[in-house]
């Protein structure tokens, strides 16, 4: 049996009343100063230092509320909790860890899911979405090509060539075009839009090369490298927005930047498998498959320096490496 | 008037205590993929409310987690729908952003009023009684306004929300009220609003003069004036965003020198705005730094400063002044029962 000092409050005034609450086997009754109330109570809820009754009334102990107490008339579920909020560094040290593997896992879940995932997009679907992408990029920043008629032919019938060996059921379409803001690139749309520029084909100046890089981007058509990305984007702002959707005040913008930051360091993963798609097709279709490593070296050359977190394809010595010479 | 005992509020918390609960929120939230986010936004104002003390007295939070969670449920089946419409019914979108924008000031009432009702203090409860049309121009129009005229009635609709906010609120059957002149709103605004802004036009005009004046447009200066165009324009938005955040903090001091309860309980403070500002920006940044871990140390440490800096003073007997106060028996608000848990989070 305990006794416990307060004031107790009968909820229907503010008035204070000093107060004592008896605890005795899980029986609760409370007594006022001048015992002008004296009644069995039943808990109904417990808020640090306020015990709300079931009939409405309110007891606020003057210390904090003793455990055998607190223990008997609280549920498993929140003295469990209960228990993992009481702070010690163990305890908070184990629960830290949890949070990072549980963050760790569930980001894990997403990158193994995805290639699942994607897989149950239809393919009209991706190819839809890329057709949109590629308009309105093709509309902003290219232009049509300014190479000779024979040079496109060449690089056309040469993609024929690559995709006859490659196998892939749909044919993705290819663009060739100028563009100023681009620069020496090649782009794969979901679904399929293959673009390279004039200035990739100038700057490599040898057909094998171009191939090359067309091979590396039916890696990632054929992968579905780019619809993947959407999914892991998509999943990881939905799992930071209910991390930090507790948190109040931390705005959705900060949040994106970190998201997009976070999950494009996948985009690598992506390049490296490309990389490998490309050599082995480049084999298939009896071409030197060295022309993967001259090509992307030539890339790097020319490539301004890059910030390593921004990039979406950082580490390019790292791909070099791992090419065939 | 000048009489009567002046009480400061306080806050018992501490950081290692809410740490404890945070971590074990944050933990709960990640392995119920969110759903326990609304049983932890409970504990936390719980934490908050009953270590904040008035006259030795704590407050109480009284929603529970699943009135939070059907609210949750309800706001993002709302914004799932819209998300659709504007996928798949482009033409009739402005219909339904329409709508919401009309709906707006009811959710807004509904929100304010649910704060207020599961809010106790001596185990009596809050009250908010909205009124659509106020919410309306308080929500909707003036801040419209203030948007309009370049932020030049931005202090009228500050003074107008916060009317708004805490005219309409009572206790135990009293009345808060809040006294204030349109005059003290435009002498912040003018500190903390116009003075920056007119140093960086001022600023601006002098390096556009001098730049020009010095050298001629290259080729390469050309590329480097539009690169440096958005870095400026970036620049410039950040700025005004964290002006009107200062705003809003400095707006904190006049509404707890102008609040009161029925003639009887005036608040008052001594709330240093600069001060209050460095711990807003140094709070972000530990968070930051910390990738979050010092969110529990940052939230103890404003609210301690506030609550040290927030005082009341009642011009009777502050028990008997609230011995006065009863419960207030609304019928009306029950009908909402099923709709409790929308909170704004305002």
């Amino acid at each position: 049996m305990s006794m416990i000092a307060g004031n107790y409050f009968d909820g229907v005034s503010a008035k204070a009343h000093r107060a004592f609450l008896l605890h005795d086997n899980g029986t609760l009754s409370l007594r006022t100063q001048h015992d002008d109330v004296q009644k069995i109570v039943e808990l109904s809820s417990m808020q640090g230092q306020q015990l709300y009754f079931a009939d409405g009334s309110s007891f606020v102990s003057d210390h904090a509320i003793p455990d055998d107490l607190r223990l008997q008339t609280s549920s498993v579920w929140s003295s469990w909790v209960h228990y993992f909020e009481q702070f010690t560094w163990r305890k908070s040290l184990i629960l830290t860890g949890s949070v990072v593997l549980a963050i760790l896992l569930l980001r894990w879940l997403l990158i193994v899911s995805a290639p699942a995932l994607t897989g149950l997009v239809p393919y009209e679907a991706e190819a839809k979405i890329g057709e949109t992408a590629f308009a309105s990029v093709s509309n902003e920043y290219m232009f049509p090509s300014k190479l000779s008629i024979e040079q496109r032919i060449r690089i056309q019938e040469g993609y024929d060539a690559l995709w006859q060996v490659s196998g892939l059921a749909n044919k993705p379409r290819l663009y060739i075009k100028y563009s100023q803001k681009i620069g020496p690139n090649a782009l794969a749309f979901p679904g399929g839009p293959i673009v390279i520029t004039d200035q990739l084909v100038n700057l490599l100046n040898d057909d094998d090369m171009v191939l090359a890089v067309l091979a590396h981007e039916l890696g990632h058509v054929e992968a579905r490298h780019a619809l993947q990305e959407l999914m892991i984007v998509a999943g990881s702002t939905i799992l930071a927005a209910t991390l930090f959707g507790a948190e109040e005040g931390i705005s959705e913008e900060t949040l994106a930047v970190f998201v997009n930051v976070y999950a494009f360091q996948h985009s690598q993963a992506f390049e490296l498998e490309s990389d490998q798609y490309a050599i082995e097709l480049l084999r298939k279709a009896n071409i030197d498959p060295s022309a993967m490593h001259a090509a992307l070296g030539k890339l790097l050359e020319q490539a301004p320096a890059e910030t390593h977190i921004f990039s979406t394809h950082p580490g390019k010595e790292a791909r070099l490496e791992v090419l065939p010479k | 008037m000048l009489d009567g005992i002046r009480y400061h509020l306080k806050f018992t918390g501490k950081t290692s205590e809410y740490f404890g609960i945070w971590i074990s929120n944050l933990f709960l939230t990640i392995v119920t993929l969110g759903v326990y986010s609304a049983w932890a936004k409970v504990r936390r104002k719980q934490y908050f409310y009953n270590n904040t003390l008035l006259e030795n007295a704590p407050f109480g939070y009284h929603a529970t987690g699943l009135q939070i969670f059907k609210g949750r449920v309800i706001v993002l089946i709302g914004f799932a729908i819209l998300n659709l419409i504007a996928t798949f019914l482009p033409q009739i979108y402005f219909i339904f952003v329409i709508a919401l924008l009309f709906l707006t000031p009811h959710l807004v009432n509904l929100s304010l009023a649910f704060n207020a009702k599961v809010t106790s203090y001596r185990n009596v409860r809050f009250t908010f009684k909205g009124d659509y049309w106020e919410a309306f121009i308080a929500y909707i129009l003036m801040p419209l306004l203030a948007f309009i005229s370049v932020g030049l009635l931005a202090p009228i609709a500050v003074r107008n929300l916060l009317k708004y906010v805490w005219n309409r609120l009572s206790y135990g059957g009293r009345d808060f009220e809040t006294d204030f002149s349109v005059g003290e709103f435009y002498r912040l605004f003018g500190i903390s609003v116009i003075l920056p802004v007119g140093c960086i036009w001022l600023v601006g005009l002098v390096l556009g003069v001098t730049s020009l004046a010095t050298q001629s447009v290259t080729e390469y200066s050309g590329a480097f004036l539009t690169s440096g165009f958005f870095l400026l324009a970036l620049a410039v938005y950040l700025y005004l965003f964290f002006i009107g955040f200062v705003y809003r903090v400095f707006c904190t001091t006049i509404l707890f020198n102008r609040l009161s309860v029925e003639d009887k309980v005036y608040f008052s403070n001594t709330i240093n705005p600069w001060r209050l500002l460095f711990i807003l920006i140094t709070n972000f940044f530990a968070i930051i730094v910390t990738l979050g871990f010092m969110i529990p140390w940052a939230q103890v440490r404003l609210q301690t400063y506030m609550c040290e800096h927030i005082a009341t003073r009642c011009t009777m007997d502050f028990d008997e002044f609230v011995a006065e106060a009863t419960e207030y028996q609304s019928s009306i608000g029950e009908e909402f029962a099923d709709f409790d848990g929308v909170d704004l989070g305002l």
